[in-house]
């Protein structure tokens, strides 16, 4: 196991390599190049310009300024942002707490919700109780996340007034735990509300395909009473793909956090990737591109252990 | 085997749950806070224990400001965005400040003036005689050292500083006591006042010597001797600042505490406006301003601006200056334009009436010319004049002459509302003149990108621009750089912002005669000229003066106007009523 989980991160270096050097080089290409930030002001000199481009070291060719880059990188100096002229790693762990609380809060919610429904859907297959809620997933699954986002704003914090329009908490008080649920409520649930789609049905599928087993039948005509079959039996086998399913899904979350942090100002890694873009802040853009692949691999790599753990016939050896 | 997986899976949710409870936690502990350091509050408030608390007890009151850009960071000398200076100007000071009509008056420092002799005669020695008793708001002593060490820090190369204009100018700098700044020009730089003081500030030597400029912990919470200090940055939320204990005027600031909140979205600040979550919202769009002026006890504040609207007309037909445009080349054509155009609806309708119609490239401060005046709208003139040139109707009520159209394109940023309507306004009202006009419009990266990014404007590659620039408190860089005949964007390289690629000898001697010397009278009648040839040009349609337009809840009073500054610029005499 652990020779496995060595190897595989081995094998992930050359990935996040690669995807460095993509992310560091279309960065580069950008029109305005390194400088564009500094564009923004009305009187800004070609002098200027160059200046601030030799004293930060983009005047190099680009095959050297990534190996500095990647040089330091390692070593955990991510570089200092253009903008907050701070250092990257410590803005992107600032706000990492809480993006990690709204993926965490999102994927919480989408399993409470997605197994019970999921494990209904497929114990009452094909009545209309499983056709209502393959529809509403179906829905859920359309659905574009800011387009959600925004119709939560309206309704709930602008014409109901019960949710906050965004935000983390009030600025400069002590927030205790209401609080915060209050301010995480909208955007958990537009976080939530593809993979929870997705979640229940799939294991639907998964529990149907289960149930349909020789041993599933078996189990009926030895007496078992249901509780018992689905739970202990069914969603056991069914869980398996399910589990790793959900793991490999944990990027997609990330994925949504940066749409919806922005659409709620919520200070997370995906709204500073947002900003960054905007104000062409090349190193904390490239901070968070290779932090965010690193979460998908680490994610993969977490599906694949629980796949060994949870299914014994699975050994990586 | 069977028995331990629950408990896996129990240990896993623990994980989950710890980690929410960690995030979860006490803000201000863990998630995104960058506390000031506790030994400079505490000091402060040791060293005037009465003072502090007798002042900030009686009127006291907490202030919440939205933005909707948060300031990339608050150091003068680094920042881009305007809400840098929004928030720093209540923490950083400058030698000197700009009231309301454009006049220097003493901030750290007495203004410096040829009467006195604090301005010598050639104009390359400058003396300041600093405010005594100042303290940063740590209680550290402010001195001449702090002058002398923020400009060493701008010169460095290492520090990549915005802009070393004026700074490189500069010799040396002499402390011969803590209260007397001797600074040595090696030529004449006739904005020297606005230098170290506008945009830019002092910088604190004590705190800032040695450490690595560009990532020190100063960028955020900076230490500053204005009325406030910077206590708290959450990170794309928040910042909040606290009275300066150790400010040297005892009796402000009137308010305990100002938070900016981050609100990236204009309609959650209108939201948050209405509910009374902020009390004030700066810098409120035009195309939303109803909503703000239709809320209850809420009012709206205009500032005006020196940032003029105006119509850019490209004299070539490329580039080159030396290739005249087929119809701009003719001074009647321009001329016809001008004529051609009512402000009246574009400042009614579009503008809400919030905005006056301007008359001059630099319509206010010292420099300003007084009583000017566009040229009458007169779309009768404006037809005879294109006809005396040959310019005659083709048939569908455009002109044309020798087989060309007079079709023109204009060109602005996308995604502007209002520019974007003003266009439609122009666009009938040319056509009344027999002038087709062809709407082409670009992001502002393609407009305004340089020579080597294929830039529009720097490339000649547009008949009419449409576009906002307006001079500082000091207008000679400004000038300089977009009518000096030397600035004119050309191959190879392009530098300069003279689009117009207008050439006038006499606009250049002006442009040259008060930018070398210090002497004000001589320098106000050098851009009488300036101003005159350029509109005698008539390259540069002015539109109307760009207001700023912030909203206040009646609860807040003390603001006052200051075209020279932010919103902020003098919220110490805030106060918060309830």
């Amino acid at each position: 196991m652990l020779k496995f989980i060595v190897k595989r991160i081995l094998q992930a270096v050359p990935i996040l390599i690669g995807i460095s050097v993509v992310a560091f080089v279309l960065l580069q290409l950008t029109p305005g190049g390194p400088t564009a930030a500094y564009r923004g002001i009305a009187n800004i000199r070609g002098e200027d310009l160059a200046r601030i481009e030799a004293e930060l070291g983009y005047d190099r060719p680009i095959v050297a300024q990534y190996f500095t880059w990647l040089g330091s990188f390692i070593q955990g100096d991510w570089g200092i942002s253009f903008v907050a002229r701070q250092p990257v790693f410590d803005l992107i762990m600032e706000r990492l707490p809480a993006t990690l609380l709204l993926m965490a809060a999102g994927i919480t919610v989408s399993l409470i919700i997605s197994i019970p429904l999921g494990l209904l859907a497929a114990i009452k297959r094909d009545t209309w109780i499983d056709h209502t809620l393959t529809f509403a997933s179906f829905v859920g699954l359309s659905i574009p996340v800011f387009w959600l986002g925004l119709m939560l704003i309206v309704i709930f914090a602008v014409w109901l007034d019960w949710f906050p329009t965004g935000g983390m908490g009030p600025p400069g008080e002590d927030i205790d735990i209401l609080t915060r649920i209050r301010y995480l409520t909208l955007p958990t649930i537009t976080v939530s509300m593809v993979s929870l789609s997705f979640f229940t049905r799939y294991l639907r599928s998964s529990m149907i395909e289960t149930m349909d087993e020789e041993y599933m039948r078996f189990n009926k005509a030895r007496g078992l009473p249901p509780i018992r079959r689905y739970l202990r039996h069914a969603l056991r086998n069914a869980g398996i793909p399910f589990v790793t399913v959900v793991a490999i899904h944990i990027p997609e979350f990330l994925v949504g956090t940066l749409v919806v942090e922005t659409i709620f100002s919520w200070p997370g890694t995906g709204r500073l990737f947002w900003d960054s873009a905007i104000r062409f802040d090349y190193p904390v853009l490239m901070g968070v591109l290779v932090l965010g692949s690193l979460m998908v691999v680490a994610s993969n790599l977490l599906a694949d252990v629980l796949y060994s753990k949870l299914d014994p016939r699975v050994r990586f050896d | 085997m069977m028995r331990t997986k629950p408990m896996k899976r129990a240990a896993m949710l623990l994980v989950v749950l710890a980690l929410i409870a960690a995030a979860c936690g006490n803000d201000s502990d863990d998630a995104a806070t960058t506390d000031a350091s506790g030994d400079a509050t505490d000091g402060g408030a040791d060293a005037t224990p009465d003072d502090s608390a007798d002042t900030a007890e009686e009127p006291g009151g907490v202030l919440t400001v939205g933005l909707f850009q948060e300031p990339d960071n608050l150091n003068p000398f680094l920042a881009v965005q305007t809400a840098s200076r929004i928030v720093r100007d209540l923490v950083l000071e400058g030698l000197v400040d700009a009231d309301p009509d454009g006049n220097y008056v003493p901030e750290l420092s007495s203004v410096p003036s040829a009467a006195d002799g604090t301005i010598s005669e050639d104009g390359l020695t400058v003396t300041y005689n600093l405010v005594e008793g100042t303290t940063w708001s740590d209680g550290h002593p402010f001195t001449s050292r702090d002058v002398q060490f923020t400009w060493e820090t701008v010169m460095d190369p290492a520090n990549a500083v915005t802009t070393q204009l004026g700074y490189e100018d500069i010799e040396s700098i002499e402390t011969p006591d803590d209260q007397t700044v001797v600074v040595n020009y090696s030529t004449l730089y006739s904005p020297a006042l606005s230098l170290f003081s506008i945009p830019e500030a002092i910088l604190p030597a004590h705190v800032l010597e040695g450490e690595a400029f560009g990532e020190a912990d100063f960028n955020r919470i900076p230490e500053g001797t204005g009325p406030f200090m910077v206590t708290e940055w959450n990170s794309g939320q928040s910042i909040i600042l606290d009275a300066n204990p150790n400010y040297r005027d005892p009796s402000l600031p009137l308010l305990d505490r100002i938070i900016f909140k981050i609100i990236p979205d204009q309609n959650a600040g209108i939201v948050q406006m209405r509910t009374g979550d902020i009390d004030v919202f700066w810098n409120v769009d035009t195309a939303v301003i109803d909503q703000f002026t239709s809320m209850d006890g809420v009012n709206v504040q205009v500032t005006p601006s020196s940032n003029v609207e105006y119509l850019g007309l490209n004299l070539s037909s490329g580039s080159d200056p030396a290739d005249p445009h087929f119809a701009f080349g003719d001074p009647n054509v321009r001329l016809a334009l001008a004529m051609a155009i009512d402000r009246t609806p574009i400042i009614e309708e579009l503008l809400f009436g919030l905005s006056e119609a301007a008359t001059s490239p630099i319509g206010l401060g010292w420099a300003a010319p007084e009583g000017l005046s566009n040229p009458a709208y007169d779309p009768e003139g404006a037809r005879a004049l294109l006809e005396e040139s040959g310019w005659v109707d083709s048939g569908d009520g455009i002109r044309e002459k020798d087989g060309q159209r007079l079709t023109l394109e204009i060109t602005t940023p996308t995604g502007q509302q209002v520019r974007e309507l003003t266009e439609q306004v122009l666009q009938e009202q040319f056509k009344a003149v027999g002038i087709e006009l062809v709407i082409n419009n670009v992001p502002a990266a393609t407009l305004f990108g340089n020579w080597a990014e294929n830039g529009k404007l720097q490339r000649g590659d547009f008949d009419i621009a449409m576009d906002t620039w307006g001079p500082d408190l000091d207008p000679a860089g400004f000038l300089g750089i977009l009518f000096d005949s030397s600035s004119i964007p050309q191959d190879p390289g392009g530098q300069g912002w003279n689009f117009f690629r207008l050439q006038s000898d006499r606009l250049d001697e002006a442009i040259e005669a008060g930018a070398t010397t210090l002497d004000i009278e001589a320098r106000k009648e050098a851009y009488r000229i300036v101003v005159e040839e350029i509109l005698d040009a008539g390259v540069y349609i002015p539109l109307y003066n760009r207001s700023k337009i912030d909203a206040f809840s009646d609860a807040v009073s003390g603001y006052s106007p200051n075209p020279w500054g932010e919103v902020t610029w003098n919220a110490e005499e805030w106060s918060i009523a309830g």
